[in-house]
């Protein structure tokens, strides 16, 4: 797929994260951005309280939690006000967030003669995508809202059936891997979601020819599939749990120690972007490497 | 068996049973402590005094009982009538008090199988006549049947006895309040006619069953053999001195001194888990599946056994029971008899809060507060509610730390935080103080006799000293040991261990709806001149409060204001910059402490922590809804 503008689908082999270091430090950007517009309310409402301690919001943080259940329990009011701020910006994640996915997605896939892809670009391209990620986003998350409800809805009747005969570890446990189970279907249609909008972004093609894609790719090597992204998602994990250990060990009231507490929580978010464009990158390969054409 | 043998066991049986009673009330070497005076009495008065036979119909979930109370006039007055609890008219129908009061309690309060007691028989022992054929079951217009009047044919005189035999037949509810029964689980409480106390004054402390409320009884032996079928695992108050089979059925003899209930508990499918804790035969009774929370529940009872008998006095019964009820009979956890108590957590929920080992700490506490110290629980629910709470919190803290209510990485909350936060809220509606059935709500209750009750005697300990306060309410335990104390007797030892002001803050606290809320209004560098702090005390209680200064060089300088006044303006050091109110959260109490620091101008903090970490996870959550 060649354009006159020499902007083209890169060689397989080069679909790689590493290739678009820039492009994951725009959606770090995008979810730190986000991230802010809902923390900030919630530091203001910290700093008129505590900001005049000398001690700032330290008191919040001591062991015992005297300071922090008051100011839970009393901040009511500013507390409906965060949770509308979190629901709107979360819902704009969800949505919006097609447009730095796409740009990823491009990024990833595309290139140039000179082998250079401006930023401008790549985000203008994805908005061509928009609409076909969009609907991807909402067949495949009813999808997995269905199994999501048929799986807490079976589970909440496995356990009452199972619970005054079976005792509550089995019927729990059983109820446990029942919902597990369907946490894996949701895990693995949210691998052919991802597949589907690698098709989409590769072949230019709608919704359904994308999902059609992206299922075949998945069927012709699912163990790869669900392996790719299986371990990047428990990599992901790892950041955030060393991120908390050293936290909890550093405090991070304020000078260095909050600085490299906010170096290594940041680095986190970083990392566990750049393992997502990773699995992406590799979806894209695998949907390449199709050859198909709708 | 022949008839020697028979009347040899019958012989043995005499001897044993007295020696049995104080086997029972064995005392376990308590933990070595000069800190308090030598207990005042090791044994109660028998007063109410119970020999009785019950047998469980598990399929009807009925116990048919016959047995003899053997009570004493302990009063100075002539009694002429007798008052009797029937508790499970309760739930007999919608017009008893419990069911009609509007409010709610626990989860559901209106069984789907309903429950009563009927009683056959009550008779003077020798008597043919049975008194029970003239007893006032109900009061003129009200339909409740859980406190009943008894006329004598003769007046009792102050010390004298009566015997009185008894027949009737308690029909189980489903599972309600404390009792009841759920498939073939029995959780069988309050299920006997229950005399009621008779107080020093001649009169008789009767009540009918509220909602909110729970029991009161005097002192006594009780002797009760239970007749359940064969398979059935049973936990009762007491020591088991005997046992029996014969045609499908087993009969167990429990014989306790010292205790003014008897409740019991029968089950085909309990499991039993034994332990000698602090030289107390612990039994566990709990379903299968529920081995790590038994685990837990006798960890929490290894520390608190030991820590309360140090802190109020020995655990004086051989045994302890403990029944973690079955799923479906949740409504029979969390309460507490003598000797026996009752705990259950659900099994998700325990991984997430310490709500087992709070549960076990608090109905162990009860052993002291309710058991071995016999307050009014109707009347004065905090004796027994609140101070059991108090108990609890500081058992948590002093076993589990800072963490005592939740443990999620850097956060660890401290029950007694949970409990000032919570019991802020509602200050301003009841006073703390009031019978059980005064409360609007079950939440009010919780929040005022539990939290709030807790929170103030935590303020005095931390205020006063913990040593110094162990030793008040330590005392307070002991001196009132196998007694029923009044609320008025808990002021006044406070106020002989801690002071009138403290007394009057308790008193304020308790009976008055009392707050504090401490405020640094202003403050002034000074410049080179003395700098001074504008220092407010809002409501109606004071307790002396540490104020901490800071000055400009870096140094700190820590004072105490007695907070008797209002407000003081306390003169300082010059180039004074912040100034903070209790700055080691001794006074829990303190309605707002967002208002306890006052800074000059830039020297404040802020709140980049606050900031960076609620940047940090709104990052990671939008990192979870992005596609």
């Amino acid at each position: 797929m060649k354009e006159d503008n020499g902007f083209a689908l890169v060689a397989i082999r080069a679909m790689r994260a590493r290739r678009c270091y820039w492009a994951i430090g725009v959606v770090w950007l995008w979810e730190v951005l986000l991230g802010l517009v809902i923390a900030w309310p919630v530091a203001a409402i910290v700093r008129v309280l505590y900001g005049g301690h000398p001690d700032g919001d330290g008191p919040l943080w001591n062991a015992g939690g005297l300071p922090l259940v008051d100011l839970l329990l009393r901040q009511g009011p500013a507390a409906a006000g965060v949770q509308a701020t979190l629901a709107v910006v979360l819902t704009i994640a969800s949505i919006g967030g097609l447009v730095p996915l796409g740009m990823l997605l491009v990024s990833l896939a595309y290139g140039t003669r000179d082998g250079t892809l401006l930023l401008r670009v790549a985000l203008g391209r994805s908005l061509d995508f928009f609409s076909s990620l969009a609907v991807l986003l909402v067949l495949v998350s009813l999808l997995e809202a269905l199994f999501l409800f048929a799986a807490v809805g079976g589970g909440i009747w496995l356990v009452g059936a199972l619970i005054r005969s079976a005792g509550e570890p089995w019927a729990y446990g059983l109820g446990a891997v029942f919902l597990g189970t369907a946490a894996c279907l949701v895990a693995v249609a949210g691998v052919v979601h991802d597949l589907g909008r690698a098709a989409a972004v590769c072949f230019r093609v709608g919704a359904i020819a994308a999902l059609r894609i992206g299922l075949e790719a998945f069927r012709q090597s699912r163990g790869t599939a669900l392996w790719s992204w299986a371990w990047r998602s428990g990599a992901g994990l790892v950041p955030i749990a060393v991120g908390a250990g050293v936290c909890e060990h550093l405090g991070g009231q304020g000078g260095t120690a909050l600085l490299v507490v906010a170096a290594i929580h940041q680095l986190a978010v970083l990392i566990r972007v750049a393992l997502r464009a990773s699995w992406l990158s590799r979806a894209l390969r695998m949907v390449s490497a199709l050859g198909a054409r709708p | 068996m022949n008839a020697l043998h028979v009347k040899m066991r019958r012989m043995f049986r005499r001897l044993l049973v007295p020696f049995l009673f104080a086997a029972s009330c064995l005392v376990p070497a308590p933990p070595a402590s000069t800190a308090f005076e030598p207990l005042p009495a090791d044994h109660a008065q028998a007063v109410a005094s119970y020999t009785l036979r019950a047998q469980l119909d598990a399929s009807q979930h009925i116990v048919r009982g016959t047995g003899t109370l053997h009570w004493t006039n302990t009063s100075p007055v002539e009694i002429r009538e007798l008052w009797v609890h029937l508790y499970l008219n309760a739930f007999k129908n919608q017009q008893s008090v419990f069911l009609r009061e509007p409010v709610s309690f626990r989860s559901d309060v209106t069984p789907g199988d309903r429950g009563h007691i009927t009683v056959t028989k009550f008779a003077v022992s020798g008597s043919t006549h049975n008194l029970w054929e003239h007893a006032e079951l109900r009061r003129p217009n009200d339909e409740d049947e859980t406190d009943v009047r008894v006329p004598l044919p003769q007046s009792v005189r102050p010390g004298d006895s009566l015997d009185l035999e008894m027949a009737w037949e308690s029909k189980l509810p489903s599972v309600v309040a404390r009792t009841g029964y759920a498939g073939s689980f029995h959780m069988v409480g309050q299920w006997f006619p229950k005399l009621a106390r008779l107080e020093p004054d001649g009169h008789w402390a009767h009540f009918p069953f509220h909602k909110l409320a729970e029991f009161y009884a005097d002192y006594g032996n009780y002797d009760v053999t239970l007749d359940v079928p064969e398979g059935f695992v049973v936990g009762a108050t007491g020591v088991l001195v005997d046992s029996s089979r014969s045609a499908g059925r087993q009969q167990l003899r429990y014989v306790q001194g010292d205790v003014h209930d008897f409740a019991w508990t029968a089950w085909d499918r309990f499991l039993t888990t034994t332990e000698t804790i602090h030289g107390v035969a612990v039994t566990v009774l709990h379903p299968s599946g529920t081995g790590f929370l038994v685990a837990r529940e006798l960890r929490a009872l290894r520390f608190a056994l030991p820590y309360f008998s140090s802190l109020f006095g020995p655990y004086p019964y051989a045994t302890l029971t403990v029944v973690h009820p079955p799923v479906g009979a949740q409504e029979a956890g969390g309460m507490e008899y003598p000797t026996l108590i009752t705990t259950g957590t659900s099994w998700y929920e325990s991984w997430v809060t310490r709500n087992v080992e709070h549960v076990t700490v608090h109905e162990l506490g009860h052993q002291w507060f309710y058991g071995i110290v016999g307050s009014d629980e109707t009347r004065w629910p905090v004796l027994d509610e609140g101070i059991t709470e108090y108990a609890t919190q500081r058992a948590l803290r002093s076993w589990l730390g800072p963490s005592s209510a939740l443990s999620v990485g850097a956060f660890r909350v401290d029950l007694s935080s949970v409990e000032a936060g919570w019991s802020h809220r509602l200050v301003h509606d009841q006073p703390v103080g009031q019978p059980a059935h005064a409360f609007d709500s079950s939440a009010a209750l919780s929040a005022l006799v539990y939290g709030r009750t807790a929170v103030v005697l935590e303020t005095l300990a931390r205020v006063y000293g913990e040593e110094l306060f162990d030793r008040v309410l330590g005392g307070f335990a002991r001196a009132q040991r196998f007694r029923h104390p009044c609320l008025e007797d808990l002021f006044q030892a406070v106020g002989r261990g801690l002071g009138v002001r403290a007394e009057r803050v308790l008193r304020t606290a308790l009976m008055e709806k009392g707050w504090v809320d401490y405020v640094a209004t202003s403050l002034s560098t000074g410049g080179p001149k003395d700098g001074w702090v504008l220092l407010n005390r809002r409501g109606t209680l004071s307790f002396p409060v540490d104020i901490e200064l800071r000055y400009a060089d870096g140094s700190r300088e820590e004072r105490v204001w007695d907070g008797e006044l209002e407000s003081t303006r306390l003169a300082t050091r010059p180039s004074l910059v912040a100034v903070v109110i209790d700055p080691h959260e001794k006074v829990l109490l303190d309605a707002d402490r967002t208002n306890n620091h006052v800074t000059h101008l830039g020297w404040g903090g802020g709140a980049p922590r606050t900031l960076e970490r609620a940047l940090y996870w709104a990052a990671l959550l939008v990192q979870a809804v992005t596609p």
